[in-house]
């Protein structure tokens, strides 16, 4: 699989910066794992990060050499003492990864990250429904005290063929899509593909008709409707 | 060129030597360097400063546990540790335990610092990249403070636009044409002892 639609430079700047909101965060680096040119932009990213980390000026740290050396000391013994259990803890470590799709809906390998979340945030099965919000579009909402910096980060399902209303944003949005397909101004944006839009852009995706669209998304500040109709909904949609 | 070969020490060779010796006073060299660097990195992002220290302390003993994993072909020891900072500083917030400091606008104040030690020091020549070193001093100002608030000041898009008073689109837009004038400098590490 090969994403046609990519996040921003600025965006995958703004990860390496590790700058980036966290729900920005996680829905880049699922995109990420199943995107190589994106992960060559990240590691140029990450070589700029090196390049001004040794641009700033020192700060004194607080521990002298001797401390330092008895610490290496420590970390030596306690490797050694782990060594045997490694294997066993590497063990554990995979089946926290293979651990049950809370979701209801089956997730592609590369979006592990989202899963990892729930997991994380010891959100189970039972507790995960999609919500509705709209004719033909549901919800799952991500809540987090760790997503204060943005709106809403959320997981879209929008029917086949619904036509989402048309808006703008004030702030940033993007868009992963996990399943399915939809087409909007832009062009066709299909699994793995990321909208990255800016709040100057106004949309209206519609769901491509074979299968129901997945998307996970996130907002940086509230979405703008047009039209009255659309606006009545905007409280529907949490946003 | 010698000459200046001898003054910078080639932080991804004592990286790589590091994982493969476990050399104490290599590392402790390499230390020096990076931590108070990666230390006013963290501070920009933690509530005081003896957590930046704290962290600062943490990343560099896990360039130690890791330094076998370390390869210099894919990325320069500068790179590498920025990340394991950077990544640990991802957790923090992850958790819930990091808090992130909004700070205003530092970007003067350092600027000053910045330029203050590229001239006292000769900065450049212990640096692994002389060439981006260079081009990031070219910046225009925008910028460059653009660069500067994504890296060290932790801010979002929205952030900096608010910030700074300017539309996100333009914040993304200067964001976007510094890195593609940064990324012309951008080479692979091994490449860079023959510039």
């Amino acid at each position: 699989m090969m994403p046609k639609h990519h996040p921003d430079d600025a965006t995958l700047m703004s990860y390496s910066a590790g700058s980036l909101p966290l729900g920005a965060h996680l829905l880049v680096e699922c995109h990420l794992a199943c995107c190589e040119h994106c992960r060559q932009r990240v590691t140029e990213g990450d070589a700029l990060g090196g390049a001004l980390l040794e641009r700033l000026p020192g700060a004194g740290m607080s521990m002298d050499k001797q401390a330092i050396l008895t610490l290496l000391d420590q970390i030596e013994s306690d490797q050694a003492q782990a060594g045997l259990v490694r294997s066993e803890k590497q063990g554990a470590l995979d089946s926290r990864w293979s651990a049950k799709n809370p979701l209801p809906f089956d997730l592609p390998d590369w979006a592990e990250p989202i899963k990892q979340w729930f997991h994380d945030n010891q959100i189970d099965a039972d507790s995960v429904q999609w919500q509705k919000v709209a004719p033909g579009i549901s919800q799952i909402k991500l809540e987090s005290a760790s997503f204060h910096r943005e709106k809403a980060v959320r997981l879209l399902k929008i029917a086949p063929g619904t036509c989402m209303p048309t808006h703008g944003h004030t702030g940033g949005e993007l868009t992963l899509i996990l399943q399915g397909s939809y087409s909007d101004e832009a062009g066709r944006f299909c699994i793995g593909d990321v909208a990255d839009l800016d709040p100057s852009i106004k949309h209206q995706p519609i769901a491509d008709r074979d299968q129901d669209c997945i998307c996970f998304i996130v907002t940086d500040a509230p979405l703008r409707f047009e039209g009255w109709i659309p606006k009545l909904m905007q409280p529907f949609f949490g946003l | 060129m010698e000459n200046v070969q001898s003054v910078s020490k080639n932080w991804n060779q004592i990286l790589t030597e590091i994982g493969k010796q476990r050399d104490r006073e290599q590392y402790f060299d390499l230390y020096q360097y990076f931590a108070p660097r990666v230390k006013t990195y963290l501070t920009r992002f933690t509530a005081s400063e003896a957590q930046a220290d704290e962290l600062a302390q943490e990343a560099l003993l896990q360039v130690w546990r890791k330094a076998e994993q370390y390869h210099a072909e894919k990325a320069a020891a500068s790179t590498w540790i920025f990340c394991i900072a950077r990544n640990l500083f991802i957790d923090q917030q992850r958790s819930g335990r990091g808090q992130l400091e909004q700070r205003t606008d530092s970007y003067h104040e350092h600027e000053q610092l910045l330029n203050q030690q590229t001239q006292e020091e000769g900065f450049d020549q212990g640096v692994s990249n002389r060439k981006l070193h260079q081009a990031l001093k070219e910046l225009p100002l925008m910028q460059a403070q653009l660069v500067y608030k994504s890296y060290f000041e932790g801010k979002s898009h929205s952030e900096i636009a608010g910030d700074l008073d300017i539309p996100i689109g333009s914040v993304k837009s200067g964001l976007r044409l510094a890195f593609n004038k940064l990324r012309a400098f951008i080479i692979p590490p091994h490449g860079e002892d023959s510039l």
